[in-house]
């Protein structure tokens, strides 16, 4: 089976270096310090690597959700790492972690929380529930109800739970991992489209190449036995992880560049083989997905290369197909590709 | 026989007694049949009488119309209940048609309907030929100004050269560089190293020269970040990084036509 390419179909995937590999003999000034990002950044890819082989791909695009402030769906068949590296990730942040593991008779307040009489009081206390951390890890998050994916919306988009009337505010950062297995498995349901909306990017972890397997299968033969999961370190604190966003944010954006994400999202809701487009919060979701990844490769400003790379991890959960073209075994990224050949690259 | 050997070959003794049997029997009755009455003297046949003529059966015309009348083998459907609007939109139409149209009225009517009509039918063309004419009536909608203008060149513009020379000539630098960023495309794809297409990106040009010329790439990289730095990252040129943005693109396009750069 062929490996499942996570950036957009028709870009070719070559291994950014994270700074400018072109000397700057022009000699321009640099705008914005970008080598705290890049060090750190290095630092996190570096903790993660200890453990995890391969999946580069993956791992670039988690980090571009990180610095763009995103949650991110991680799908694939089981064993192919998803809940591994996002426990991996969570682990090189020093903040505070939980997992929650999705199964059909979860209910909204074994995730958000419930209010309990404490006869002390004589009052109800609202009893905050696992949700109400930094770095949430939703394992299989597509084999529960409807019910309870519908409690996600609120906190997923504004930050904060409301029960009861009141209003309870997460603290910053709110990341939200989730895992999930193909549609087609066995017992697991499709996401309500509000739902997939609020991730950011849905990331396609591949099968691990042959050469890399063999990797993975020597370093279990001659390990201790298990992962060595106590060797990763965090190296990441929220006050840091704040300042690299706040830089991110700061990008610059060629203004030709909105008129041409827009123009790519646009096309989605006029598509002949889709009735379902993406909405405006998928136009946003580029946007800052490319100034994450232009930071992240070194530059200050974002180039139409980066909006054509994040385009499908972008807009592959947000579209639907119509009958027909599922039909015809076509796919998501299938039209992906078609709308990036069909707007004018900025230049 | 076949089929009773067959048959009764679990039971050989019982098979062979009455295969033994029935041929014992065939001779018998041939004889037999020799024996029997000749034509003549057989009782003369008599046919049985015929069935008596069939009797038409005719319903009772005073049952049938019983049954017609009945009410209860009605199966039309009952008329829908009188719809006051439609009544009144259908009196309305009569009443139009009938002063249009009906003995006694104006020519002036006539036009008049047989105008509306011809306006209807010439918008109706005209929207079909994407024309608008709404926006005859309404006026153009309100554009939005966009803090920028919308470039569409084609590398395969002729007037690339001249414009080029007059942003020089203007001191626009950075516009500049783009055409002559714009110039260097049109010589890597006349040179078929490259395909030009609007929706690729600088990036699938740098791999289709990998791929093509390889020994173009590094030069072709180094114009590609010069070019996305001042026209994406808008970065300021003065007239000094030019004149070296300049050489190194003239310096690229003599090297491109004088060698053979086919992989």
């Amino acid at each position: 089976m062929e490996p499942t390419p996570n950036h957009s179909p028709d870009t070719a995937p070559q291994p950014q270096p994270a700074a400018p590999a072109t000397p700057n003999t022009l000699g321009f000034a640099q705008r914005t310090d970008l080598s705290q990002l890049a060090g750190t950044t290095e630092a996190v890819r570096r903790e993660v690597g200890r453990v995890l082989v391969g999946q580069h791909d993956l791992m670039e695009l988690l980090l571009v959700a990180l610095l763009a402030d995103g949650h991110v769906l991680l799908e694939g068949v089981p064993g192919v790492a998803k809940t591994l590296t996002a426990k991996l990730l969570a682990r090189t942040l020093a903040v505070p972690f939980s997992r929650i593991q999705f199964t059909p008779d979860l209910m909204p307040s074994d995730v958000l929380g419930t209010s309990v009489y404490v006869p002390a009081r004589g009052a109800f206390e609202f009893r905050q529930g696992p949700i109400f951390s930094n770095i949430v890890l939703i394992d299989e998050i597509n084999r529960a109800p409807a019910k309870t994916q519908s409690a996600l919306f609120e906190v997923m988009e504004e930050r904060h739970v409301t029960y009861d009337g009141v209003t309870h505010n997460l603290e910053a950062p709110f990341l939200v991992l989730a895992t999930q297995n193909p549609v087609e498995q066995e017992g697991t349901y499709r996401l309500p489209e509000a739902q997939l909306d609020r991730f950011l990017f849905k990331v396609l972890v591949p099968y691990p190449t042959q050469e890399e397997e063999v990797l993975i299968l020597q370093g279990h033969h001659s390990g201790p036995g298990g992962l060595p999961l106590d060797d990763v370190k965090p190296v990441l604190a929220a006050g840091q992880l704040a300042a690299l966003r706040a830089q991110v944010q700061r990008q610059h954006v060629e203004p030709r560049l909105f008129e041409y994400v827009a123009k790519l999202v646009g096309l989605t809701r006029t598509h002949k083989s889709l009735y379902l487009g993406a909405s405006p919060r998928a136009s946003l979701a580029l946007l800052n997905g490319a100034k994450a990844l232009a930071a992240l490769r070194g530059r200050d400003f974002v180039t139409p290369e980066d909006v054509q790379h994040l385009a499908s991890p972008v807009l592959r959960h947000r579209i639907q197909l119509t009958p027909e073209r599922e039909l015809e075994g076509l796919g998501p990224d299938d039209i992906v590709r078609q709308l990036l050949q069909q707007v004018e690259v900025p230049r | 026989m076949l089929p009773l050997r067959f048959r009764f070959s679990g039971r050989p003794a019982a098979g062979g007694l009455l295969a033994l049997l029935l041929l014992a029997g065939a001779p018998l009755a041939a004889p037999a049949q020799k024996a029997g009455p000749t034509t003549a003297q057989r009782a003369p046949a008599v046919l049985p009488p015929g069935p008596p003529p069939a009797a038409v059966r005719r319903f009772s015309a005073a049952e049938l119309q019983r049954l017609r009348a009945d009410d209860d083998l009605q199966y039309r459907q009952p008329p829908p209940p009188d719809n006051p609007i439609l009544r009144w939109f259908y009196q309305l139409l009569r009443r139009i048609f009938g002063t249009v149209f009906g003995p006694g009225s104006s020519i002036y009517w006539k036009i008049f309907f047989y105008g509306l009509a011809l306006g209807a039918l010439v918008l109706v063309v005209l929207q079909l030929l994407g024309l608008k004419p709404g926006e005859w009536l309404r006026g153009r909608g309100r554009r939005v100004p966009v803090p920028y203008a919308v470039e569409a060149d084609d590398v395969h513009e002729e007037t690339l050269p001249d414009r080029l020379r007059a942003a020089e000539e203007a001191g626009q630098w950075r516009l500049a560089t783009r055409l002559g960023y714009l110039l260097v495309l049109k010589a890597l794809t006349d040179r078929t190293l490259i395909d030009w297409q609007p929706q690729k990106t600088n990036h699938h040009y740098d791999a289709e020269l990998r791929r093509n010329g390889p020994a173009l790439a590094p030069a072709f990289g180094k114009l590609t970040w010069e070019f996305e730095y001042v026209w994406y990252g808008e970065f300021a040129l003065s007239r000094e990084q030019y004149a070296q943005v300049q050489a190194e693109r003239r310096a690229f396009l003599t090297d491109l036509t004088t060698r053979n750069h086919a992989a």
